[in-house]
């Protein structure tokens, strides 16, 4: 059986206050330069745009180690770090490392140059998803409180949904 | 506590199923460590469904310059691929066919291993990016839980077996193919005669002759549903069709082919494609080549022949005692739609996305995925709706969207409604605002312009101008491919482009080839004229042009087919001249970008396609598997499972020695002693198996362990097996390479 430092991919959402009225098309440029400037840590690899979608994943900086996105799921924007390639380290580094690094992406974001203003991010109430369905709701809940004291579950009642929950920052 | 998905799915798993997906684990495992050629794995992948996707050379032009991207261990994963680079899943959905259950299972799995996307592609398969290679395992292992194999989506073999998704509940068509199609895909994957293609293989069904949906006459062999003077079942049958760079229209192999000769002649079709396709030169290795050199008489001949050889299969004909076993039960009972109150943009919508089937009080619906994606959460309510609506009859279609069947009239309202709630009530299904596009340069290696980027646009400016309620233009398809190799299927769209590049004053500029006047209906009968390529930028306007046209210009009646070749090339050409100028840099920066992508345009990022796999020679494939089971049996002995071991070890030897048997004798049974018996006649008593120093030594353990026979394996023998067994193989490859250098030094 594995353990909870087995799970990997985290998930971290950091939810707009500001620029729900942008033209997701507009992340694309600002992305890529990303990629010319090696804005984020890690290798960047590329810009996929989903704009075109329903509350989707909006639009996406595909990384190796993770995803930086300006994601629109279930209507709520926000910018999403996706976790995704293991690493030596327990599950809550890994947590705590996901929300600073959406911490980071979405200040970067907010600042950049091509939003002057429009931007805006809380920064104190961030949504973290367990990304991965070997575990249980209980064993990602007690994991998460571990890593990051003062979590809250807030997952849905459809048990396919995976285990969400917000927690506390400090930006 | 969390646990493997191979120990929670361990038991709703076919045996089969989790076998070849643990037989694929071991594959990358030994890739990692260098113990398997990067060619072999990489065929092996791709016969799994694993494809490269653009960038995993590790290249990538940022806008400025060309980046080297650092995907971390040297490990390769293909010629020229960089292991850790992502990559895409492709899942074959045979004829379409999916239940609620596996639209749930491909949301779970968009959002842990991919970006939350699932894509239904121009042949009814399912596709996922940005998937790491290690990841691939699991996501088999979940989709084997619902009855799903990735297995020879991709590379040299039979790919995904399309049918029309109204095949069940057509007005016109003959009877349902569904059951056909079924068992065709059953019988050949994996099938050991579909092996040895030099290149991919691609069957489609019909169930009438007329309507576009089955497009049997663009596939490598291809039925359409018969019936016979008695109202006994057969199909037209067809092959040596295919698009890619230059299309062939399939011949008519036979008008009438029985029912129970359809798997066997399926066979004997593969069985010489095997034997006499091209396999050095990929450009030119699919079955349409041969067939076109050939002859349709002359290939039609050499099939009889070998048909009347084939040893007999039970598995030809058992499953037409069952074909009932397809049919669909409705959800729901048949009512018809009352007068309730209709929201907004319903009627629109239902004239567009509804078609009501052959049985009375039920329509199939049409959700139109914009360019062919959903998110995890919609395949989620898709299922939820199919549940609520009709249970499990959702076809994918070509044209990239879902079909949701026996749905009864009276629910219609409330579908629509259900649908505007996830934002999937787009009208248009069919129509001219509904294209289609390959996933061109977002993801793609061979991509060249951005078909993605420009259906958008496309599909946005249509929308935005009501074409779908133009009666003389709403019924033209527009189909868009990212290169010449087609998979968007531009050749038989009406108003087709595929992406090519010009140099304008010494900068790359993405243009499309224009092509108009390819025929959907008749199961895509005819192709398109290529006219001028045009600046990506244009297209819109090419669109406009031709569409306005058309309208202003064409006869009484004349179909837009017919207006194209009335015009001809030269008054097309001229027609778009001026819009085949491309603009100075610095006057309109935006001609020297693509749709959908703001860095300036290059050709460079271009890598190697996987569309061809590799070839692999039979016996080459065979040995590697030989290489991994020896390489399992020496796990099985670090484990101290001593009689595993051994069966493993003798296990091996068989695979090599069948796989040098086969070179000679094809249908060799495949039990040991016909294996042994046939190895020693015609390696071992003609000596051809023998090594100038060892002479027959290796030889002789295979032997020595075949007549031992099982039950008698301790340590110390289990040991020297599995010793053995690798020494044996090592021969084995000395053998064929011996072999080879035989054949290349033959005279022509």
């Amino acid at each position: 059986m594995s353990n909870i430092d087995d799970i990997q991919k985290i998930d971290v959402k950091i939810f707009a206050t500001k620029g729900e009225d942008i033209n997701p098309y507009e992340f694309v440029p600002v992305l890529q330069r990303w990629i010319q400037e090696h804005a984020l840590p890690g290798t960047l690899i590329d810009v996929a745009d989903y704009s075109h979608m329903h509350q989707g994943p909006g639009v996406i900086l595909v990384g190796h180690e993770y995803n930086v996105s300006v994601d629109y799921a279930d209507g709520k924007m926000g910018v999403l770090f996706h976790y995704k390639r293991p690493a030596e380290s327990t599950f809550a580094d890994r947590a705590q490392s996901a929300v600073k690094q959406a911490l980071n992406a979405a200040k970067l974001l907010e600042e950049d140059t091509a939003f002057k203003g429009r931007l805006a991010f809380d920064t104190s109430n961030p949504q973290l998803i367990v990304n991965d369905r070997t575990i249980d709701a209980a064993a990602a809940s007690d994991a998460v409180k571990n890593a990051l004291p003062g979590a809250v579950y807030v997952g849905s009642d459809d048990l396919r949904h995976r285990a969400s929950f917000r927690v506390s920052a400090k930006a | 506590m969390s646990t493997t998905w191979k120990e929670r799915l361990a038991d709703r798993t076919d045996p089969e199923l989790a076998r070849e997906i643990e037989i694929f684990e071991t594959q990358i495992e030994l890739r990692k460590r260098g113990e398997l050629d990067e060619k072999i794995f990489a065929e092996q992948r791709l016969r799994r469904g694993a494809y490269g996707q653009r960038y995993d050379n590790g290249q990538r032009h940022d806008g400025i310059q060309t980046q080297t991207i650092d995907y971390g261990r040297d490990t390769t994963k293909g010629p020229d691929t960089a292991f850790d680079a992502p990559g895409m899943m492709r899942i074959k959905v045979p004829f379409g066919g999916l239940t609620a259950e596996q639209m749930d299972v491909m949301a779970d799995l968009s959002e842990e291993y991919s970006v939350g996307v699932s894509h239904v592609t121009t042949r009814q398969d399912i596709q996922m990016h940005y998937i790491h290679i290690e990841d691939t395992p699991d996501y088999m292992r979940r989709l084997a839980g619902v009855g799903i194999t990735t297995r020879e989506a991709c590379g040299n073999s039979v790919r995904n077996v399309t049918a029309c998704p109204y095949a069940g509940i057509c007005t016109d068509e003959t009877f349902d193919v569904t059951p056909y199609a079924n068992a065709i895909m059953e019988f050949l994957l994996g099938h050991p005669d579909t092996q040895d293609f030099g290149r991919k293989f691609k069957i489609a069904f019909s169930g009438c002759q007329h309507h576009a949906c089955g497009l049997v006459i663009m596939h490598d062999m291809g039925a359409v549903a018969k019936v016979d003077a008695d109202g006994k079942r057969g199909f037209a049958l067809y092959v040596g069709g295919g698009l890619g760079a230059v299309p062939h229209e399939a011949k008519v192999f036979d008008p009438f082919l029985p029912e129970e000769e359809l798997l066997p002649m399926a066979q004997a079709i593969s069985r010489v494609f095997a034997r006499l396709g091209e396999k050095k030169n990929r450009a030119r290795a699919r079955i349409k080549f041969l067939v076109a050199n050939m002859g349709i008489e002359a290939f039609k001949e050499e099939v009889l022949k070998e048909r009347a050889i084939l040893p007999h299969d039970d598995n030809w004909t058992a499953y037409l005692n069952d074909l009932d076993a397809h049919t669909e039960t409705p959800k729901k009972p048949a009512a018809a739609l009352n007068g309730a109150a209709r929201p907004e943009g319903f009627d629109a919508w239902q004239k567009t996305n509804i078609y009501p089937q052959r049985q009375q009080g039920y329509v199939a619906v049409v959700v139109s995925l914009p360019l062919g994606d959903a998110t995890a959460t919609q395949m989620r309510q898709l299922a939820d709706i199919a549940r609520k609506y009709c249970g499990d009859t959702i076809r994918a279609t070509v044209d990239q969207n879902f079909l949701f069947r026996w749905v009864s009239e009276a629910d219609v309202i409330d579908f629509y409604n259900d649908l505007t709630a996830i934002g999937l009530d787009a009208p248009g299904a069919k129509t001219i605002v509904d294209v289609t596009a390959c996933p061109g340069t977002d993801s793609c290696k061979l991509g060249i312009s951005s078909s993605r980027g420009l259906a958008a646009e496309l599909s946005k400016r249509l929308n935005e101008q009501n074409a779908m309620f133009d009666e003389v233009i709403n019924g033209l398809h527009i189909k868009i491919s990212g290169c010449f190799n087609s998979c968007g299927q531009h050749h038989i769209s009406d108003i087709g482009f595929y992406g090519v590049n010009r140099n304008v004053k010494g900068r790359s500029v993405p243009h499309f080839q224009v092509i108009l006047g390819g025929q959907w209906t008749e199961n895509a009968k005819s192709y398109g004229l290529a006219v001028a390529a045009i600046p990506s930028k244009n297209i819109p306007a090419v669109v406009d042009r031709v569409t306005n046209r058309y309208r202003d210009d064409r006869t009484d009646g004349e179909s837009f087919q017919e207006f194209i070749t009335r015009l001809g090339k030269r008054e097309l050409k001229a027609m778009f001249e001026d819009l085949a100028q491309v603009p100075d840099y610095d006057a309109d920066r935006s001609f020297y970008s693509d749709w959908g992508d703001p860095r300036e345009y290059t050709h460079g990022d271009r890598g190697k396609g996987e569309c061809a796999g590799e070839v692999v020679s039979l016996v080459d494939f065979t040995l590697a598997e030989a290489e991994r089971e020896a390489f399992e049996a020496s796990i099985l002995l670090d484990e101290k499972k001593f009689a595993d071991a051994d069966a493993m070890a003798y296990q091996a030897m068989l695979s090599a020695a069948r796989a040098l048997v086969r070179t000679q004798f094809l249908d060799v049974p495949d039990n040991p002693d016909s294996i042994v018996a046939e190895f020693r006649k015609r390696f071992y008593d003609t000596q051809l198996f023998f090594d100038r120093f060892a002479q027959g030594k290796f030889a002789g353990y295979l032997f020595s362990r075949h007549e031992r026979g099982n039950g008698n394996a301790n340590p110390e023998a289990a040991r020297q097996l599995v010793e053995e067994a690798q020494l044996f193989i090592e021969a084995s490859h000395a053998c064929q390479t011996r072999m080879a250098d035989e054949i290349n030094k033959a005279p022509a």
